[in-house]
């Protein structure tokens, strides 16, 4: 039961941060495209925003859905560990998996695939991205423990 | 029936009648990657191969040893060598340019030098354009080469990938087509010549990732480059003007985002074709020559992706028609040329590359 739980609770957390990472992908890409000079319309970024949503699906939600399972894992294992703080080691696992992987990524491939993770500042907005899922899954589980 | 009889003979005629328009020889094979060819005076064949090594070819057959005294080439990625060149009066001063990577891993960029040839050696070497900045990305190089009627050098610079967003600006070489005389000076007339915070070696901008470039006969400059997914472009290049990468494009992200959500947009140029799904479009060249009549005047893009030669029909600079050419081969082709003897060359992107002639079947 308790891993039927952890699993719902991991995948609303994954379906969460992909949603918001998306969405702030999207974002960075207009805005670059605003800085040339050109002006982006409320239906447009509406739209652009939905589209990436579907369109990043293979990719992106692959991404955070494996680099969530190994991050909650070891979290999990650190938590058993290292004594109590279960919060703040889901909390810790959310906020920096996705970053370490974009960087991992940029390592091993030589280049950034989500124009997002190209600068710190990007890094750290998708960071807490993650640690909004990270969020979630504690809350989730702390719910359904109840 | 009598007639479908007749249709279904017309059908195989035609059809035979095409098959054996050409046929293809192996010249040379046991290449790696090779990346562009040039045609001597004497006979021979200069190949660049991409790991880092310039051939002098005679007879058909691979050289002891490549050409001597290269400069250091960063090896990695897309980098490595690039293109080759000879100069309008190489048999006068047997000068020839030469594209490729240089730097390391964490700081590379497309550098041209200008070198003489004196056997198999390079002597009198020249650096001649170093794209700036370097970046810490080992794609997206750009490195074909072109020599304008007034003996000006044209050299593509890719956008580096992650440097996507500074084909649009002017303070940097990444996603540019650049101009300059062939001692490394800039032209005068250079469209940006003068202004502040602009480098005056730029002739367009607005590119990802060109390694197709020519000057046809009729003196019109065309421009190749490889889209993201989809978006492939082909490009008449008119100085000054702004190619749109990656403010417009008809391809998306590899990740399945946009690039952008836009095709257009004022004041940025529409390419005359595009392709999507992708094509990769590599070698490039205008069919002048007399082995094959039929094709005169015709453009061939070499495409890596889709293992075959796009043949171009061209009039008043719009695309009529198009043939997807020696998909038979199930080859990579990476550069497509016209040689003195009017035959199509081929080069096909392996580590056992080859060089493959395409001449008339009778």
């Amino acid at each position: 039961m308790g891993i039927i739980k952890a699993t719902l609770s991991l995948v609303v957390a994954v379906a969460v941060t992909y949603v918001l990472t998306s969405v702030l992908g999207t974002q960075f890409v207009l805005a670059e495209i605003q800085s040339f000079g050109l002006n982006i319309s409320i239906s447009d970024r509406i739209a652009a925003t939905l589209h990436d949503i579907a369109g990043l699906v293979p990719v992106l939600l692959t991404l955070v859905s494996a680099t969530f399972l190994i991050a909650f894992i070891i979290a999990s294992i650190g938590a058993r560990l290292f004594g109590s703080h279960h919060k703040g080691w889901y909390l810790a696992a959310g906020f920096t998996s996705l970053p370490v992987t974009m960087v991992l990524i940029k390592t091993a491939m030589g280049i950034t695939p989500f124009a997002a993770a190209g600068s710190a500042f990007g890094l750290f907005l998708i960071a807490l991205c993650g640690l909004a899922g990270g969020w979630v899954f504690v809350l989730l589980l702390r719910h359904r423990g109840a | 029936m009598k007639t479908l009889f007749k249709l279904c003979l017309l059908l195989f005629l035609v059809n035979t009648a095409a098959a054996k328009e050409y046929k293809i020889d192996t010249i040379v094979e046991g290449l790696a990657y090779p990346w562009a060819i040039a045609f001597l005076p004497d006979g021979d064949l200069l190949v660049t191969e991409r790991p880092g090594q310039l051939l002098r070819i005679a007879n058909g057959k691979l050289p002891a040893s490549p050409v001597t005294n290269l400069p250091d080439i960063f090896v990695g990625g897309q980098g490595g060598l690039f293109d080759v060149l000879l100069d309008t009066d190489f048999v006068i001063n047997q000068r020839l340019y030469l594209s490729f990577a240089s730097g390391s891993k964490d700081a590379n960029a497309t550098q041209v030098i200008s070198a003489r040839l004196d056997d198999n050696n390079l002597v009198d070497i020249e650096t001649i354009f170093i794209a700036s900045e370097a970046k810490d990305t080992p794609y997206h190089f750009g490195g074909r080469l072109a020599l304008l009627a007034d003996q000006t050098l044209l050299i593509t610079v890719g956008d580096g990938f992650d440097y996507r967003t500074q084909a649009q600006s002017l303070d940097n070489h990444f996603g540019k087509l650049i101009r300059i005389n062939t001692d490394g000076t800039v032209p005068a007339d250079n469209p940006f010549v003068g202004q502040e915070d602009v480098l005056p070696e730029i002739w367009t901008f607005g590119h990802r990732n060109p390694q197709g470039l020519l000057v046809s006969a009729d003196g019109t400059v065309w421009l190749h480059e490889h889209g993201p997914r989809g978006g492939d472009e082909l490009n008449i290049i008119r100085p000054g003007r702004n190619y749109g990468w990656p403010a417009i494009t008809h391809g998306m992200d590899y990740i399945g985002a946009y690039v952008s959500p836009y095709t257009e947009a004022a004041g940025m140029e529409q390419p005359v074709v595009y392709w999507s799904p992708s094509i990769a479009p590599a070698g490039f060249c205008e069919y002048q020559g007399e082995a094959f009549p039929r094709w005169q005047g015709n453009l061939f893009v070499a495409a890596l992706v889709e293992k075959s030669v796009r043949r171009l029909v061209i009039s008043a600079g719009e695309v009529l028609s198009q043939d997807t050419m020696f998909t038979e081969l199930e080859q990579r082709i990476r550069e497509v040329r016209v040689g003195p003897d009017g035959n199509l060359y081929l080069l096909t992107d392996s580590a056992d590359g080859k060089i493959l002639r395409v001449s008339p079947a009778n």
